[in-house]
């Protein structure tokens, strides 16, 4: 049996968060985006967006649109107990509405303040293969002949499939200490339980990257594909700026 | 927009293959089936979002429960007996088609859908079974899970509630998941068509999607009093529970599998 050092372990946790997103993975946003324009274009739609499922706020947080009213919406909270949405996400069904503006609670607040009332919408639920909801995918106003109605739901999950397995990708990135202390975890369970259990639960305890050394990190993962050359040179200017900070804060004090 | 959700398509009147006969000498008529039609009396459970019992087409619910979380209690659960509200208005939708066919029968709500309760498969389970232990008669499940762990303790369910003699109607997926119960054979498993009419309705002798009714560009009742215009096979599976209300409002004994041969000849393609 191994007594691990608990404080070793925060420490590794921390900075594989910090670190992951030099790993230059790629960014869940961008493919997210990617999903979003790509089913808007499918679907000929005037809109399309992911909206991430925040249970313990109770809420789910717009986090990339695509089309009108795209800039407005993302970043918004729509709470649980209200709208269309909401009924996806916590019923894990599809739904699709016409006329969504007869629905008393359909969130009209939402859609005012993104300049863009829908007439239709189309929301199905983002699942991981487990079946927990991850988030919402909705597209509004499609172009009813832009595909043939026995598949416009289908193609719709498939692009709710892709949307899960960005959000994955994105939660891992983030959260990639407890992701790497929870492998380790699964490593050690067979041979070392009472290591296994303590690598668990600092797993759980482990806090996601903070966001200035997790944006540091993704730059450096940026140069890093640019070339050894470029990383050697950002390397010299980094530890030129190192000095010149350390003096000046020399100085200052 | 229109759209036809997954296995829909079964009930496109050009791909729909005729449901076998019984061989009667006179078909089996309606007037025998539905007797007056009312459904009067028969226990008809909306296992749901909750239903607005105030609504004009709902004309008030008998009862019901709401199925919390409760992580002291053995089962992660506790029932809430009594009056509740509907937070989306889908259970309403349901409950309304189920009276638009059967006005007679006592409605009761039970609520395993909401803020707090996203993706719980034991919420859903806990709802079965307060059918089962409250001598429901027919159960409309407008919903379903994609979650694996829940297979069997679903099977086990669905079972023991159609041993009871309980007729669970179930809505299929409306995307091309395997989802459960409504696959299960022990459930009435319903997809949407292509009618506006609730009168009629369809047999596939090729299930998982056995029925068809109702579902497509469907006007149902919604929250505070409205109306929405919606899309779902979970718009058809209420049309199936309200035509097995007045079968058992006609023959209160019918076990669940009398009820589905009542239904199969009752069907727009029987043979």
């Amino acid at each position: 049996m191994t007594q691990p050092d608990d404080d070793l372990l925060a420490q590794l946790a921390a900075s594989a968060s910090h670190l992951a997103p030099a790993l230059g993975l790629p960014d869940a946003d961008a493919m997210l985006q990617s999903i979003c324009r790509t089913a808007r274009l499918v679907f000929r739609a005037a809109a399309c967006s992911v909206a991430e499922l925040q249970e313990s706020e109770g809420a789910l947080r717009y986090r990339i649109a695509d089309g009108a009213g795209a800039g407005s919406i993302v970043g918004m909270r729509l709470p649980l107990d209200r709208g269309v949405a909401s009924y996806v996400a916590t019923s894990g069904q599809a739904i699709a509405v016409d006329q969504v503006r007869q629905d008393p609670r359909f969130a009209a607040d939402v859609a005012d303040a993104t300049g863009y009332v829908p007439r239709a919408m189309l929301v199905v639920p983002i699942e991981a293969r487990t079946g927990e909801v991850l988030g919402v995918l909705s597209v509004l106003d499609a172009d009813r002949d832009a595909v043939p109605p026995e598949e416009i739901l289908d193609i719709a999950a498939a692009f709710a499939d892709q949307a899960a397995l960005a959000l994955q990708l994105g939660t891992v990135v983030a959260r990639f200490g407890s992701v790497l202390l929870g492998a380790f975890a699964d490593a050690a369970a067979s041979g070392d339980v009472e290591l296994s259990l303590a690598l668990r639960r600092r797993a759980r305890a482990a806090k996601g990257a903070e966001a200035d050394a997790a944006a540091l990190a993704a730059r450096f993962g940026e140069l890093r594909s640019l070339g050894p050359g470029v990383t050697y040179t950002a390397g010299r200017i980094v530890d030129e700026f190192l000095g010149y900070a350390r003096a000046s804060r020399g100085r200052r004090g | 927009m229109t759209l036809i959700p997954a296995w829909g398509d079964t009930f496109i009147p050009q791909r729909l293959p005729t449901a076998p006969g019984l061989g009667l000498a006179e078909p089996l008529s309606r007037e025998w089936a539905y007797g007056d039609g009312s459904g009067r009396g028969v226990r008809v459970a909306i296992v749901d979002s909750g239903v607005d019992a105030a609504h004009p087409a709902v004309r008030g619910v008998a009862g019901g429960a709401v199925i919390e979380i409760d992580e002291s209690s053995p089962r992660g659960v506790r029932v809430v007996d009594g009056p509740h509200q509907d937070v989306f208005g889908h259970g309403t939708a349901c409950a309304g088609i189920i009276r638009s066919l059967a006005p007679g029968a006592e409605l009761y709500s039970v609520r395993v859908l909401g803020a707090k309760l996203t993706g719980r498969a034991y919420v859903f389970a806990a709802g079965l079974q307060w059918c089962i232990e409250n001598d429901m008669q027919v159960v409309n499940l407008s919903l379903s899970t994609v979650n694996n762990d829940w297979y069997a303790g679903f099977h086990d369910l669905c079972d023991a509630a159609a041993n009871a003699g309980i007729v669970v109607v179930a809505a299929m997926s409306n995307v091309r998941k395997a989802s459960y119960p409504s696959e299960f054979s022990s459930v009435l498993s319903v997809a949407a068509m292509a009618t506006q009419d609730r009168e009629t309705f369809a047999c596939n002798p090729r299930p998982p999607a056995e029925w068809g009714a109702a579902g497509i560009d469907v006007d149902v009742p919604w929250l505070d009093g409205s109306t929405i215009r919606s899309t779902g096979n979970s718009y058809a599976s209420p049309v199936i529970a309200g035509h097995a209300a007045r079968i058992l409002g006609a023959h209160p004994h019918f076990t669940t599998w009398q009820v589905r041969t009542a239904l199969a000849a009752l069907a727009v393609n029987a043979g």
